[in-house]
C-alpha cells in the first residue's frame, strides 16, 4: 500500500495563500514575499523584496529571499547601494539559482 | 541630484573587516542605513556611508564583531573643517565676495533711450556736466533732480524717467515732435522760398501747388534753373505790378534725365581658400590692459583675425569695466584665379540690381538701361546709361522783388 505524504499545516497554508492569491489576482510579491529581480543585459541586476545577505564575494553573492534563496554568480559582481528594500549589483552575471 | 544631497550632508568611505561582514550589511539594511559602492577585496570590504548612519554604527560593529576604519570623508560637513585651515583661501572668497558688493554700488553704464532730435553725444556732455559718468556711485545719484534738469535743459523733451537697472542707469525720454514740426513750418513761412532745379533734365510733368511755375512740361532745364518762384506778382488793372504776395513755392516736378554708371572688375583675382589651421586665444580686457596667451602668427603666411569682445555683466544687468572675448587667427592661402565671361556678367548684373534697388528706394523711376560689357587690358568694364525720372527741385530763398519795384516806381 502507498503511504500518502501528508502534508504540514505551514505548506498547506502557503498553498491557501497562493490560491487565493491567484483568483484574486493580488500582487504576488507583497503578499506571498516573493523577491523581484530586474536584470538588466548581464551587467546590472535590481532585486527588491529580500531579507538578507548571505555571502558576499567578487564571484558569488547569495541572498535571502523570504521563500527562497538567490544566488547569483558571475564575475567583478558590485554592491552599487544596499538598502532594506532594494539593492543593485553590477558585475559580469553568467546565473541566477534559486535554491 | 542624489549626489547633491549627499555632498551637502556629508558621507564617508569606510573600511569593514572581521567575523561577519555580511551581517553587518544586513543589519546597516534593517537599521534604515544607506550604504553604496559596496567593494569586496578579499579580507575586507569598502563601502560609503552617510555620516548620519555612520553614528549608528557602534552597536552594530559590536553584535557582527567587525571593525570599521574611516578612509576618507566627502561633503559640505567636512569642507567647513578643511576651510579653517586655509585661511587665505576663505579670506579671499569673502574679498571677492565683499568687492562684488561693493562694485555693484557703482553705475557702470548709461543707457539713454528714445533721443531722435537730441544725439546721444549732446545728451552725454549733459550727463557729464552733471555729474553722471559710469563709474560714479549709485547713491549720488538723485533720481527726481536729474529728470527735472533734463526737462529743464532739453526744452524739447517733454517726459523722463531715469531708473537704475542694476549697475545700468537707464534714461528713457520723449521729445515732443508735433511741436518741432510746427515750429519748422512757421519758419518757413515766415521766408519765402522758391524752388531751383537741383540737376540737369527734361519736365515730365510739374504739378504747383503754391507760387508760380517758371517752367513748363518738356521744357529742358540745366541746374540751378528757376522752376517755380516763391513771389506772386499782384497786377493792376492796368496790367502793371501792384505788389509782391510771398510765399514757400510748392510743387511736384517730375525730372527725366540720363546718366550713365560705370564699373569696372580686374579679371585676375585672388580668391582665398582657408587651410583650416586656426589659433584660438581667449583673452580679458581690464582698463584697455589685454591679457592673453602670446599668439604665434610666424609659421603662418597669410592669416586673418578675427575678434569677438563681450562685456562681462552679471544677471544681465550688472556690467563691470571688464571685457573678454577671443581671437581667431585663420590661415588662409590665395590663388590666382581669373573670371570667365558668364561669372563677370552674373557680378556686374548683381551690382547693377543693387544699384537699381537703391535708386528705387530714393523714388527714382528707370525708364531705360543700357548695358554694356567690355574687356580692356585684362579688366571687365561695363557701362550702364540709366534714363530715370525723379521728382526735382530743391528750395533755395526767393530774392525780394517788391524792394526793385519800389524804386522803380
Amino acid at each position: 500500500m502507498m503511504k500518502k505524504v501528508k502534508s504540514g499545516p505551514k505548506q498547506q497554508l502557503h498553498r491557501g495563500k497562493e490560491l487565493v492569491v491567484e483568483s484574486l489576482k493580488l500582487p504576488r510579491d507583497s503578499v506571498l514575499g516573493d523577491s523581484i529581480i530586474t536584470v538588466t543585459g548581464n551587467t546590472e541586476i535590481l532585486i527588491e523584496n529580500y531579507k538578507g545577505i548571505l555571502q558576499y564575494s567578487d564571484e558569488l553573492i547569495l541572498l535571502q529571499g523570504k521563500n527562497r534563496k538567490i544566488e547569483l554568480k558571475g564575475k567583478r559582481l558590485n554592491i552599487v547601494y544596499y538598502t532594506n528594500e532594494d539593492m543593485k549589483i553590477s558585475g559580469m552575471i553568467e546565473s541566477i539559482c534559486f535554491i | 541630484m542624489l549626489q547633491i544631497i549627499r555632498f551637502l550632508k556629508g558621507y564617508l568611505s569606510i573600511k569593514v573587516w572581521g567575523f561577519s561582514t555580511e551581517r553587518f550589511i544586513n543589519l546597516c539594511g534593517n537599521h534604515n542605513i544607506l550604504l553604496w559602492d559596496i567593494v569586496n577585496h578579499g579580507d575586507y570590504y569598502t563601502m560609503c556611508i552617510s555620516l548620519k548612519g555612520f553614528y549608528q554604527l557602534k552597536s552594530i560593529t559590536r553584535k557582527t564583531g567587525t571593525r570599521v576604519v574611516v578612509t576618507s570623508r566627502y561633503g559640505l560637513p567636512f569642507l567647513t573643517v578643511k576651510m579653517k585651515k586655509r585661511k587665505i583661501f576663505l579670506a579671499g572668497l569673502c574679498g571677492s565676495v565683499l568687492f562684488w558688493i561693493w562694485m555693484s554700488g557703482f553705475i557702470w553704464n548709461v543707457d539713454i533711450q528714445g533721443n531722435l532730435y537730441i544725439t546721444d553725444d549732446v545728451f552725454q556732455d549733459f550727463l557729464a556736466d552733471s555729474g553722471i559718468k559710469a563709474g560714479i556711485k549709485k547713491k549720488q545719484i538723485d533720481i527726481e533732480t536729474l529728470e527735472k534738469s533734463i526737462r529743464n535743459e532739453f526744452d524739447i523733451v517733454t517726459w523722463t524717467s531715469a531708473k537704475i537697472d542694476g549697475t545700468k542707469l537707464i534714461i528713457q525720454i520723449k521729445e515732443n515732435d508735433l511741436i518741432q514740426n510746427q515750429a519748422q513750418e512757421e519758419q518757413d513761412t515766415e521766408k519765402a522760398y522758391d524752388i531751383v532745379a537741383d540737376r540737369d533734365g527734361i519736365i515730365e510733368s510739374i504739378i504747383t501747388r503754391s507760387g508760380v511755375p517758371m517752367v513748363t512740361q518738356g521744357a529742358e532745364i540745366k541746374k540751378g534753373d528757376l522752376l517755380v518762384e516763391g513771389c506772386i506778382p499782384i497786377y493792376n488793372e492796368d496790367g502793371t505790378v501792384k505788389r509782391y504776395e510771398y510765399c514757400t513755392a510748392d510743387a511736384d516736378i517730375l525730372l527725366k534725365y540720363s546718366f550713365s554708371v560705370t564699373e569696372e572688375i580686374k579679371e585676375v583675382y585672388a580668391e582665398r581658400t582657408y587651410t583650416g589651421n586656426n589659433i584660438k586665444r581667449n583673452y580679458l580686457l581690464v582698463s584697455g590692459e589685454k591679457l592673453s596667451f602670446p599668439i604665434r602668427t610666424e609659421k603662418y603666411e597669410m592669416y586673418d583675425i578675427m575678434e569677438n569682445q563681450n562685456q562681462l555683466c552679471f544677471f544681465s544687468g550688472y556690467h563691470l569695466p571688464v571685457y573678454f572675448g577671443t581671437i581667431l587667427v585663420r590661415e588662409y592661402r590665395e590663388e590666382e584665379k581669373s573670371y570667365s565671361k558668364e561669372e563677370i556678367k552674373q557680378k556686374f548684373e548683381e551690382k547693377i540690381q543693387k544699384f537699381m534697388q537703391t535708386l528705387e528706394e530714393k523714388g527714382v523711376q528707370i525708364i531705360e538701361k543700357n548695358v554694356t560689357i567690355k574687356k580692356y587690358k585684362g579688366t571687365w568694364k561695363m557701362k550702364v546709361d540709366f534714363t530715370v525720372m525723379e521728382s526735382a527741385g530743391i528750395q533755395r530763398r526767393t530774392e525780394i522783388k517788391s524792394l526793385q519795384t519800389d524804386q522803380g516806381e
